[in-house]
């Protein structure tokens, strides 16, 4: 089988740790980079939580650092409540040797791109900056990617303001860089990745098929600083591996990025008020019983 | 005297021609590079005349890049009852003797930056895209950044909007993105480069000079005079200059200390460089503003590059 070329772009992140865990188990996959950028905490603990998390679940793959913070705020702190946190819960992982890329997450991004010849895939499931800040550097870049299957956005509830999803309230000028640049788009949304949770409690069943100790050790202990709470970011991995996971509508998918009351929000045109082509295909439903057999299946293979 | 190494990017342009010009007479300054961007005119004229300019003086040994084509959250607006249809109308100029390089404008800025043992000064007098993209992209050579010296922007006035100047009406995020990037700036702003005009008298003398530079002033001056004339200035203002004279002679402007923020989001303010003079906000101070100029020292040093020149 011919592999498919993906980049994951990344700010591990405990949802992010899952979503790489399945990225990486999947054979179909060949994971040309893992990029990183600011969110879940600091672009050098991001990084460094990336480079660990590939060691540990033993990905060889150029790592590259990206964006410290959002487009628009290029040298603002980030905010204090980051600070000293590694962004997975104070969970340590082994620490790796390979050293970070000497090139940038956009630059390695239009490096990989054009290696792949209009084959590569990006998953990101953190803020979009980096994407962004690629598009800008190099505007062919466009034409060069397959399609971007992101975790972001909702076409209902938010989790920063009431209808404002966190990875797109991050850096929502950069998401409106993406979802106007024309490559086709896959949309797995806050009100979609919610449903998909996987209980603790089976978390920990699954995980007793884990022979790496070290793995599952990790495993065991990012699911119970979890809870009871979804790992959004696995839903994009796992609707690239596995279409037919999800429902899918064509839609027209703006982004707010003046208002301070829907700062970041999606408009997702779901009733074709605004007359505009559909840029994005948003997931509308998804199937969370093949989800955990997905989960399941991928403990088995670490 | 070490000369200190700037890359001008322009929208040529009548005064971006000049600004060219000033530069490359001028001993105080090195020209590493240029690049072009969306703005005065597409930027495939732009790009072709900034060729074409430094052509006729006989300088074709620095390496030229096209880049922006269009900004970063709206489309481009050309300004041709300004410059014309090529952008550059007027003078009748050959075709360029040489070609730009293959690097973006972006390329073309990270790399002459990298391999420069010495700090940097940019000089933007166009729309901030290409330099905006080089602080998102490259924020590890930020430090080797001299400073900014921008043409752009007003502290009161403008002439895109009642409150806006061209270059940073364009394209306002990228000039946020610039102001907050923590590079020393200059805004070389209307406030002073309105009163950085040629008159006619003096357009004869660097008519009367004789050589391929000065000739080529006063024609680019001919034609932009009588934009100027029309709209009531009382010379033809060398805009764009400006950007690069500030970087020569500093102690030639007029300059305040303020914060600039851009406004993105006004209904009839987008584009406006607020410029705190007087603190009100408490945001840090993060510019040198150009409030004056000293008008015929400006036009002298022009005039000295000039004579410099082919």
């Amino acid at each position: 089988m011919e592999k498919r070329p993906i980049i994951i772009d990344t700010d591990p992140g405990c949802d992010d740790f899952f979503a790489i865990m399945m990225a990486a188990a999947y054979e179909g996959f060949d994971i040309r980079a893992i990029t990183t950028v600011a969110g879940n905490a600091v672009v050098d603990v991001t990084t460094r939580n990336a480079l660990d998390i590939a060691k540990l679940l033993g990905i060889k793959t150029r790592i590259a650092k990206g964006a410290g913070s959002a487009m628009m705020h290029p040298f603002d702190e980030p905010a204090a409540f980051v600070h000293g946190l590694n962004g997975i819960g104070q969970v340590v992982l082994p620490r790796s040797e390979q050293k970070v890329d000497e090139m940038k997450a956009w630059d390695v991004i239009y490096d990989e791109a054009c290696k792949a010849d209009g084959q590569l895939e990006l998953i990101p499931v953190g803020p979009l900056t980096n994407v962004a800040i690629a598009l800008l550097k190099y505007p062919d870049l466009k034409d060069k990617i397959k399609r971007i299957t992101i975790m972001g956005g909702s076409t209902t509830i938010g989790n920063c303001l009431p209808y404002s999803e966190a990875n797109i309230f991050h850096d929502p000028y950069a998401a409106h860089l993406v979802f106007t640049s024309g490559i086709p788009l896959v949309m797995a949304g806050l009100d979609i990745t919610l449903t998909a949770l996987v209980p603790t409690d089976d978390i920990m069943k699954m995980s007793e098929d884990i022979k790496n100790k070290a793995v599952r050790d990790t495993v065991v202990q990012l699911a119970k600083i979890r809870g009871n709470e979804p790992f959004h970011d696995v839903v994009a991995v796992a609707s690239v591996i596995k279409e037919d996971i999800a429902e899918y509508k064509d839609y027209n998918v703006e982004i707010e990025y003046k208002s301070p009351l829907t700062y970041g929000r999606t408009i997702v045109d779901t009733t074709f008020t605004t007359g505009k082509a559909p840029n994005c295909r948003v997931m509308t439903g998804y199937n969370v019983e093949a989800h955990k057999t997905m989960f399941a299946d991928m403990m088995r293979k670490y | 005297m070490n000369k200190r190494p700037i890359i001008i990017d322009c929208d040529t342009g009548h005064d971006d021609a000049i600004a060219l010009l000033l530069a490359l007479g001028s001993p105080e300054v090195e020209l590493k590079a240029v690049t072009t961007t969306a703005g005065n005119n597409v930027v495939d004229k732009t790009f072709h005349n900034t060729l074409k300019v430094l052509s006729h003086i006989g300088v074709t040994d620095i390496p030229v890049a096209k880049g922006a084509e269009s900004f970063f959250f709206q489309p481009h607006k050309i300004a041709d009852h300004v410059h014309g249809d090529s952008g550059l109308d007027g003078p009748e100029l050959a075709e360029p003797s040489f070609g730009g390089v293959k690097l973006s404008a972006v390329e073309l800025i990270e790399k002459t930056v990298r391999e420069s043992a010495e700090k940097i000064t940019l000089c933007p007098m166009g729309p901030l895209t290409n330099i905006a993209t080089f602080v998102l992209s490259c924020p590890d050579l930020l430090p080797k950044i001299e400073r900014i010296s921008f043409m752009g922007g007003s502290a009161v006035g403008g002439n895109a909007s009642p409150v806006a100047e061209f270059n940073t009406w364009q394209d306002p995020e990228a000039a946020q993105i610039v102001l907050k990037s923590g590079v020393p700036i200059t805004m070389c702003s209307l406030d002073a480069t309105f009163d950085a005009y040629i008159t006619a008298e003096e357009k004869e003398r660097f008519r009367q000079i004789g050589n391929k530079a000065g000739i080529l002033t006063a024609e680019l001056l001919d034609f932009f005079g009588k934009f100027h004339a029309k709209v009531g200035n009382k010379g033809a203002p060398m805009h764009d200059a400006c950007a690069v004279a500030a970087v020569i002679n500093p102690a030639l402007f007029e300059m305040k200390r303020a914060n600039v923020s851009m406004d993105l989001n006004g209904t009839f303010t987008r584009g406006c460089t607020t410029t705190d003079i007087t603190g009100v906000t408490g945001r840090k101070q993060n510019c040198d503003v150009t409030f004056g100029v000293d008008r015929e020292a400006f036009v002298e040093l022009l005039y000295s590059a000039v004579k410099n020149l082919q």
